[in-house]
């Protein structure tokens, strides 16, 4: 599958709220992979780098997209939330802002609105940045 | 000038001893966390506490010291502009164990474990 923008409108979040930029492979209907940055204008940058745990808000969004593209097209977009993180690793303590990022997240389980994935994200030269498993809420 | 762990989230009140980091922080109107986050429904991104709770291992830790896994966290309710937030990191238990909560209030908003270490 060809790299391209994830849509304006399929997830709310926007400016320097906004990570995940494009989807780089849909592998499956639950697995999904995402590129993205920290804009160095993000509240949580400073001199350029931000908390490495700040990519867990990229591997979350590339979960709101999974929701996006699994759901019903043209449905509303509503805002989600974040409810837990489980099994978190970080492996560095910052990352650079405005450096490419790949979010990969695999849904593991759904009840409603309710979705736990599986996520990885790593930087440049494929490091891995961090592992966890999140679960969202579709929101209302 | 008041102390920012991040854009708009004020320290109004600090302190760390035998039994851990606590504060109370104000959650600006203006911070930058709620740009685009959400448009006319603005809520601080969950990821924000854990930027919290990595500024208290480091002020517990010294500064090398950094956030490194996050067995649990459960975010229980949002945080909105002009939010007051009490938060509470106890120091590591004999598994390296921290666990925090932040409450708006008397509202429970997160708790969690987290694991810290050094930096590098």
């Amino acid at each position: 599958m060809a790299e391209r923008d994830v849509p304006e409108g399929l997830i709310p979040h926007r400016g320097p709220a906004r990570l995940v930029q494009t989807i780089l492979d849909a592998a499956g209907t639950d697995v999904l992979v995402c590129g993205g940055w920290i804009p160095a204008e993000s509240a949580f940058a400073v001199g350029g780098r931000a908390p490495a745990v700040i990519a867990l808000e990229l591997a979350a969004q590339a979960a709101a997209v999974q929701q996006a593209l699994a759901g019903k097209a043209g449905a509303a977009v509503a805002p989600g939330y974040l409810v837990a993180v489980r099994a978190a690793i970080v492996r560095v303590d910052d990352v650079a802002a405005n450096v490419p990022l790949v979010a990969t997240v695999r849904r593991t389980g759904q009840a409603g609105p309710l979705a736990t994935y599986d996520v990885t994200v790593t930087g440049p030269g494929g490091r891995e940045i961090l592992t966890a498993t999140l679960s969202t809420h579709a929101g209302d | 000038m008041a102390t920012e762990i991040f854009d708009g989230l004020t320290v109004v009140q600090e302190a760390v001893d035998a039994t851990g980091w606590r504060a109370r922080l104000r959650v600006e109107t203006t911070s930058r966390a709620f740009a685009g986050h959400f448009e006319g429904q603005p809520i601080l991104p969950g990821v924000a506490h854990l930027v919290i709770v990595r500024h208290a291992l480091r002020a517990m830790g010294g500064a090398s010291a950094t956030l490194r896994a996050l067995p649990s966290v459960r975010f229980r309710e949002v945080v909105r502009p002009g939010d007051v937030l009490d938060v509470s990191v106890r120091p590591p238990d004999a598994e390296g164990r921290s666990r925090f909560d932040v409450r708006i209030g008397d509202t429970l908003a997160v708790t969690g474990v987290a694991h810290g270490g050094d930096d590098g």
